[in-house]
């Protein structure tokens, strides 16, 4: 991309929000399609494609890991010092579970968070471009990136799907 | 009646993180000051033994298990109207759930207390921790107090965890809407949100995963709390109800204490429109149930002692009903399982009023309970020539709980100061979407 552009349409209603960016997404060589919303919308998922989160792969392993080091830590307490008390073998099963599945949830919990903020790109301090106060609030944002031979479609889109306002920076 | 804007809910909810009345600062240096006498109690005890807090054979347990275990049943309510009810997909959670989620924070920061107030020597509290002690001892992974630890550590970071993420997104709108130093702090603590379809599409699954691992765990943790009596083989507690019983009776204490926090919150914060009839009645409709559960966890306890012909069994029960703690076992029975009952009564159901004069019933109640069967088993065991009475309480053992009650509500108190205590973004998901088809808001 010799020189890209980032411009930026701001909603005040989701309707038209929401059709500026079905008709972004038909357009073809738009790919730098980014969205801000106060609240989460399904629509605006569906529209851009997006698969299901991988971060439940963090959780299951996050659960697996958490209950094998528990099993193992337990064991391995237990063996260290073999001391019988309430008449319950060393290792004993039923006894460990109950620290295996508390484990499980820790790490699984915490895998989850870790998984959450990788993907989310979070923590980060810099001001994020195109960003506006308005977005958290009341107003939603769809930023785009674009060639700069680009823009002017991608003006006209927002403007004729009713945004009200559009903003150019130029990089 | 027009639904808000997106704009009026913001404006709304964060008002009541705008400089408090005095009334904020009479509650606040009151509530400090029983937390100096809590303290105060906890520094006398240290000092002079635990002799000072009236525990002796045979009742070595008593006043603190007892509140141990009644402030992790009060958490349990949190996370049941924050993960189960989000699972369920029932939307009048997002009203109320972020105050029930910090109660169940604060009240497990309470509840962790007690066991180190109880130890006695609260200075080798890391010694419940597994790692090698002396000669390569390790702490005992088959008894049930070393679960405990395990089961409360657990559900504390958890719901921390969950609170925070719940959380993220309000930090960005307070962080758009000040300036200065709140700006950089709430900023900081935003970690820097910016609301994006990538944010929220991983956001809302994270979310629902965490609510999904919550969900098992509060069941397990009070599970645990009941087994730490249920292993024993002391007579009253020796029995494969209890961890269902203390489960439903956690939910119970819990949404009595939702409604006492709640009800004085939207009268004092004026949040009668978010927080509306129909949300408490909500949370009364749940307490219908647990009640009737409680009623026949209850019953069922003397049915088991009476059908099983264990004359210790038998011999506790009857002690409980007509013994020398015969009122505190009334209490709990008329506060928790009877008295809720009248919630079937519309009226009732939907006064404030009655509401709130209910839910401190039943944690009078609840609390009654725990001590019933700790006081009750401990006091009247085996022998007869073993059984005493409880020697408390003292000074020091009332002491140290005001103070617990007073930290529980110090956390409330800068809660309410400092973060929005609704929701502000689950309460936009429930209204309209503004659209310009409609001739938008």
């Amino acid at each position: 991309m010799k020189s890209s552009c980032r411009i930026i349409g701001h909603f005040e209603h989701a309707d038209t929000f929401l059709n500026a960016l079905r008709r972004l997404k038909k357009e073809e060589g738009i790919v730098g399609i980014r969205t801000f919303s106060p609240i989460p919308m399904h629509e605006v998922e569906q529209i851009l494609g997006k698969k299901r989160s991988p971060i439940r792969f963090f959780s299951v392993f996050g659960v697996l890991f958490g209950g094998i080091s528990a099993w193992l830590l337990a064991s391995y307490g237990s063996l260290q010092y073999p001391l019988i008390t309430g008449g319950k073998p060393i290792i004993a099963v039923p006894a460990f579970l109950v620290i295996v599945f508390e484990f499980m949830i820790l790490f699984g919990a915490l895998a989850t968070i870790l998984g959450l903020l990788i993907y989310i790109r979070l923590p980060k301090f810099r001001v994020e471009s195109g960003y506006d106060s308005a977005f958290s609030v009341d107003q939603f944002g769809i930023r785009v990136r674009c060639p700069a031979a680009c823009s002017e479609v991608v003006q006209q889109i927002l403007q004729d799907s009713g945004a009200d306002e559009v903003s150019h920076e130029r990089h | 009646m027009s639904e808000p804007s997106y704009k009026k809910v913001t404006a709304d909810l964060l008002k009541t993180m705008h400089a408090p009345r005095r009334l904020y600062y009479v509650l606040l240096a009151l509530d400090l000051l029983v937390l100096a006498i809590g303290i105060f109690s906890w520094a006398y005890q240290i000092k002079h033994g635990m002799g000072s807090s009236g525990k002796n054979n045979p009742v070595g347990w008593a006043l603190y298990i007892a509140t141990f275990v009644f402030w992790i049943g009060i958490g349990h309510s949190g996370t049941l109207i924050s993960a189960i009810l989000f699972l369920f997909r029932c939307k009048w959670r997002n009203a109320v759930f972020r105050t029930a989620e910090a109660m169940t924070l604060f009240a497990l920061t309470t509840a962790g207390f007690f066991p180190l107030i109880h130890l006695g020597r609260p200075e080798f509290f890391y010694r419940l921790f597994p790692y090698p002690q002396n000669g390569d001892l390790w702490i005992n992974f088959r008894s049930p107090l070393t679960w405990d630890v395990f089961a409360v550590v657990t559900y504390m970071v958890v719901s921390a965890l969950f609170f925070f993420t719940g959380l993220v997104p309000d930090l960005a709108v307070i962080r758009d809407q000040s300036t200065g130093w709140p700006k950089k702090i709430y900023g900081f603590l935003a970690l820097g949100w910016k609301g994006t379809d990538r944010q929220w599409h991983h956001y809302t699954s994270a979310y629902f995963l965490m609510a999904a691992l919550a969900t098992p765990l509060v069941i397990s943790v009070h599970s645990i709390i009941a087994w730490d009596f249920a292993m024993s083989i002391v007579p009253g507690w020796h029995s494969t109800l209890f961890a269902p019983y203390f489960v439903t009776g956690a939910i119970h204490s819990g949404l009595a204490m939702v409604l006492t926090i709640l009800i004085p919150m939207r009268r004092i914060y004026r949040l009668e429109p978010y927080i509306t009839p129909s949300h408490l009645e909500n949370i009364a409709k749940l307490l219908i149930f647990t009640t009737l559960i409680m009623f026949y966890s209850y019953s069922t306890e003397f049915f088991m002692a009476w059908y099983s012909g264990n004359i210790f069994e038998q011999e506790i029960f009857l002690y409980r009903v007509v013994g020398d703690y015969a009122f505190v076992f009334w209490i709990m029975v008329v506060f928790n399982a009877i008295l809720p009952l009248l919630f079937i009564i519309g009226e009732i159901r939907r006064s404030p009023f009655w509401l709130f004069i209910l839910s401190i019933l039943i944690n009078i109640g609840m609390w009654s309970e725990r001590f019933v069967i700790i006081v009750t088993s401990l006091a009247h065991e085996y022998l007869p020539a073993a059984w005493g009475l409880f020697e408390g309480p003292t000074w020091v053992e009332l002491g140290i709980i005001a103070g617990s009650f007073a930290w529980f509500f110090l956390w409330f108190l800068l809660f309410v100061r400092f973060f929005p205590i609704i929701s502000i973004t689950e309460v936009k998901e429930l209204l309209p979407q503004p659209l310009k088809s409609e001739g938008g808001k």
